[in-house]
């Protein structure tokens, strides 16, 4: 096949062609000066990308190929040495994909790959390497089966494990962020089961292994690519049909154990290079983009190292072990926060996951039946009990049997009140729902997720906070607190859950670099404020709705019982009773203490860290080494700039939002104050931040060891406790700044104006991403 | 040469408005920006800031050969019906007269007249994380940074938005506020040619 350039171009089948020239230029005489003619849903996106004929950063036509490119014949037979470097190139090409690149110029730029996407397209039942454009003819020879039995077999299976992440990616991740498809529209072999692709493989691993001495040394390379092809795509077989023990003491057995021998088989092939010499000229080229309508602009071929390319493919492997053993591991829901939070989010926002680990993260966390981890019991509806009573304990009278306390009202308002609570579970379902989409989401999407979650739960708590009071104070129906008030255990829920979401919001802003440094003092003072609440909730409401119920149990229940006469009611509640006593106390007493000592503890250490930073904050700008007014050229207000800051919450009734004036009284404390009381107040604040970061070190150490020694709530080998090893570090550092900077004042106690001519602050990565490091040098 | 659309003269260097009937400032225009920003924009985006807006691109002349040195490019227009926003688009300033508050003074004056001209609520843009030249220009004007948006270019960087408040309508949540003016003018007049 040649492709003539248009000059060349002889047309001679004419009757299919249209003559347009003189419509075309009728059509422009109505374009007045200096218009755009475009159809309505051309908008400035679609512009942006839009093909511009002639501008070669814009136009394929113009793409120039060689005539090797054009006319390369897939069908050729290949000497061993050629397909073990191409199908080493095409994982190159595969991991260049997963962390950068577009697929035209990755996978696709191989002609191998596009040559049996567009037969399949045009027959799904034609998996080959003959382009009918071409006309070759060649021997069936050995080199001839290495290209159409072994490199079929890889390219096949490779299609269809990019058909696979393109699915996943379809539903559980960003295109054009997360990944950069362009699918040139290819159907990646959707038809054919995964299954036959396997047996394909081990087909024709087995009829090397038949032919070994035709290969010699090269037999083990070829058969560990294909291995690897065939465990990548053992992933998508098992993925959704592994039985997980969520939730069950049952026997555990290693899950997944492929993917450490897929490890090893990668290990092996590390000592492989590459030699692009030995890639058969024009096998990969820019023919996709030329080829085929194609909707997006000229772009060149790029490439990876191996190394990079080895690295991925092992931390594929090895992230997709760990986290389905450690989802097969867990027996509670405390585990089940710790691994989603730190052995899941934590990690992927340190990049440590892959874009395609990360999605199928998800797609095996909730299922498309909304069950978890595709348990049978465990549907997202039972989760969502599970979660809401494993912060308020069990027992949650409003869960279990809410139509009883109907009895008193007559039809009507019964639907009505039925239908107000089932809407209102519904929602609740649809806010943890949301919460639960954001452990595999790139750490920029989980903030935008985190900021709607912010409103979806604020609005959550304004629906059940008056169905909750109403149906307490009308129908005598809920849970009570000591006091004998409604305890309103479900809102109390939904407020924990909202403001550990704005706090998240707001901190998680550090590690995205949102903040300049004129606003950190903002940011931890709101912060602190927000922790302050959270803390205070969890004591006041939660604690006492756990105390609540067992004392409803301890005490209301027996009064009930004695009241009773002898007969059937009082044999059935002493029955519920003694379930109550065996089961249910305990269970409470465990949520009960689990909150005391490390919950509400892990929060308190947090504010008191940021009290610390915030000490050391004022200092900086009392000695004018750091400055929390605005940027001083600034063509908007300050208060402008504290509303749009604080956007994301200030639509939020409760915690009540703090108006600028309240920060701006706040903010006078950071003035600076370069006299003796200044001097004084100083050395005050920073002695008293230093003792705060001895307290701090110690009380993480002691959280680390509570989880150390604690088998239920954490799992085993979590990255729990790096998290914390990050905090302490972070403490350390602060207090090393703390030193410097009060050696600093001491030097220059008679005159602290000078502090600032010598000395200025400098920002950089901290030990956790909740503060950075915030040193003074010198000028 | 349409002195009609000189703005002002700093430190000897003319500053225009973009003359929409002169091709080969729009040739000139759409040269340097593609040569100096990584994104490649079709000639249609150019046309279509240019010629809606044209009173938005402001260009830096060289005073002995009248080339252009930089431009500013924006647009201004309802966001979702409720705030009105402007949008600087591109900002390219030649290398050889970098550094000489240029770029600051084209960002001074396309802020100030969407302030003045059409009251704005807000301006925001888009820029690479790591261009700090550029994030330090407009922050020190007090635009912040709202969201970052991962791998937002074609070069797979990630990008911050950035936002300078305006009004009290730049602060508030879209569902709280009502339909601006101009909305209600449009809508108006749509009722009325029915
Ligand atoms: C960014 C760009 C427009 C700046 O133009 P410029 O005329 O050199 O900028 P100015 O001289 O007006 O500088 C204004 C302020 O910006 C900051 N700045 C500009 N260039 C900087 C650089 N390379 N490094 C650090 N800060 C820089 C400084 O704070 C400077 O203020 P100062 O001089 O008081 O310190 C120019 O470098 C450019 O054209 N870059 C390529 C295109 C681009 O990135 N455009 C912006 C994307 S929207």
């Amino acid at each position: 096949m040649d492709l003539p350039s248009i000059k060349d171009l002889q047309i001679n089948n004419e009757e299919n062609l249209i003559d347009i020239t003189t419509t075309f230029f009728d059509s422009i005489k109505s374009i007045t000066n200096n218009k755009v003619v475009k159809s309505a849903p051309f908008e400035l996106l679609e512009g942006t990308r839009a093909l511009e004929v002639l501008n070669p950063r814009l136009d394929t036509g113009i793409i120039e190929l060689s005539k090797d490119e054009t006319l390369f014949d897939c069908s050729k037979p290949q000497s061993i040495d050629s397909i073990i470097q191409i199908q080493l190139k095409l994982y190159k090409c595969l991991i260049n994909w997963l962390e950068k690149d577009s697929l035209p110029v990755t996978i696709l730029s191989c002609r191998y790959v596009s040559t049996i996407l567009e037969n399949y397209l045009k027959n799904p039942t034609e998996l080959s390497f003959i382009d009918t454009r071409i006309n070759s003819k060649h021997e069936e020879g050995i080199e001839f089966l290495l290209v159409h039995k072994v490199l079929k077999s890889f390219v096949v299976a490779l299609c269809k494990f990019i058909g696979f992440i393109i699915n996943i990616s379809n539903s559980l991740l960003y295109e054009e962020e997360d990944l950069i498809t362009r699918n040139m529209n290819f159907n990646f072999l959707q038809t054919i089961p995964v299954e036959n692709i396997l047996d394909e493989l081990n087909d024709t691993i087995e009829w090397i292994l038949s032919n070994e001495t035709e290969f010699d040394q090269n037999t083990s390379t070829i058969i560990i690519q294909l291995k690897i092809m065939k465990y990548l795509n053992t992933i998508e077989s098992k993925i959704l049909s592994t039985k997980i023990n969520f939730l069950q003491e049952s026997d555990k057995f290693e899950l997944f154990t492929f993917c450490k021998d897929a490890v090893s088989e990668i290990e092996k092939l590390k000592g492989k290079e590459s030699d692009e010499n030995l890639l058969p000229v024009g096998a990969f080229s820019k023919f996709i983009q030329v080829d085929l309508p194609n909707r997006n602009i000229p772009a060149e071929l790029t490439d990876i190292d191996l190394e990079t390319t080895y690295n991925h493919l092992i931390n594929i492997f090895s992230t997709i072990h760990t986290f389905t053993n450690q989802a097969n591991q867990i027996i509670a829901i405390n585990q089940l926060q710790d691994f989603l939070y730190y052995n899941i989010k934590y990690p992927i926002s340190d990049s440590k996951f892959s874009v395609f680990s990360r999605g199928l993260f998800q797609l095996f966390f909730i299922r498309d039946d909304k069950s978890i981890f595709g348990s049978h019991e465990m549907t997202l509806t039972n989760l969502v009990v599970e979660l809401v009573e494993n912060l308020i304990g069990k027992n949650t009278i409003i869960l279990l049997n809410f139509e009883s306390c109907l009895s008193q009202l007559n039809s009507t308002q019964k639907a009505e009140l039925l239908k107000l609570y089932n809407q209102n579970l519904n929602d609740l379902e649809s806010g943890i729902y949301h919460n639960l989409c954001v452990y595999g989401a790139n750490f920029c999407r989980s903030q935008q997720l985190i900021s709607k979650s912010l409103e979806l739960w604020d609005t959550i708590q304004v629906s059940w906070e008056p169905f909750e009071f109403h149906v307490f104070n009308k129908l005598q129906f809920g849970d009570i607190l000591k006091t004998g008030e409604g305890a309103i255990s479900i809102t109390s829920y939904i407020y924990y859950s909202k403001m550990c979401s704005m706090f998240e919001f707001l901190i998680n802003g550090f590690e995205t670099e949102v903040y300049k440094p004129f606003e950190y003092y903002l940011i931890y003072w709101y912060g602190e404020y927000l922790l302050l609440n959270i803390i205070q909730h969890l004591k006041d409401r939660i604690i006492n709705i756990i105390l609540g119920k067992i004392n409803y149990i301890e005490t209301t229940i027996p009064n009930k019982i004695k009241k009773l006469k002898n007969g059937p009611k009082k044999t059935q509640l002493k029955q519920i009773q003694s379930y109550n006593q065996e089961v249910i106390i305990p269970q409470l007493t465990k949520t009960l203490n689990y909150n005391q000592d490390y919950l509400i503890k892990s929060y308190e250490v947090m504010r008191q860290l940021i009290n610390c930073q915030i000490s050391y904050l004022i200092v900086l700008s009392k000695l004018k080494l750091m400055d929390f007014s605005q940027p001083s050229q600034s063509l908007t207000s300050q208060e402008h700039l504290y509303y749009l800051r604080m956007k994301p919450y200030s639509s939020i009734g409760i915690p009540e939002f703090p108006k600028f004036e309240q920060f701006q009284k706040i903010l006078k404390i950071t003035e600076p104050q370069l006299d003796f009381n200044g001097l004084m107040k100083s050395i005050e604040l920073l002695a008293k931040a230093k003792n705060g970061l001895g307290d701090v070190i110690k009380d993480y150490e002691s959280l680390t060891r509570y989880i150390q020694n604690d088998k239920h709530n954490f799992i085993k080998d979590s990255l729990v406790v790096t998290w914390y090893q990050q905090l302490i570090e972070s403490a350390k550092l602060l207090d090393s700044n703390i030193d410097k900077l009060s050696k600093i004042i001491q030097a220059h106690k008679n005159d602290l104006s000078n502090v600032s001519n010598s000395y200025k602050n400098e920002i950089t990565k901290g030990k956790h991403k909740y503060f950075p490091n915030i040193s003074i040098v010198n000028i | 040469m349409n002195d009609d659309l000189l703005i002002t003269t700093i430190n000897d260097l003319p500053y225009y408005q973009f003359d929409i009937n002169n091709q080969l400032e729009f040739k000139q225009i759409s040269q340097l920006i593609s040569i100096h920003l990584s994104e490649p924009y079709s000639i249609y985006v150019y046309w279509y800031f240019l010629n809606n807006w044209p009173n938005y691109c402001f260009i830096v002349k060289d005073p002995k050969n009248y080339s252009i040195i930089g431009v500013i490019i924006s647009k201004i227009e309802l966001h979702r019906n409720v705030r009105y926003r402007g949008y600087i688009g591109m900002l390219v300033i030649d290398p050889t007269y970098r550094k000489q508050g240029i770029a600051k003074n084209l960002v001074k004056l396309t802020i100030e007249k969407m302030e003045k001209d059409d009251l704005v609520d807000e301006i925001m843009l888009e820029t690479e994380v790591s261009n700090i030249g550029a994030l330090k220009l407009y922050e020190s004007f007090g635009f912040l940074r709202t969201k970052r948006l991962f791998r937002y270019y074609l070069n797979t960087h990630d990008a911050f938005r950035l936002i300078l408040p305006l009004s009290n309508k730049a602060h508030s949540r879209y569902a709280f506020l009502p339909l601006h003016p101009k909305e209600l003018e449009r809508q108006k007049l749509e009722l009325n040619q029915n």
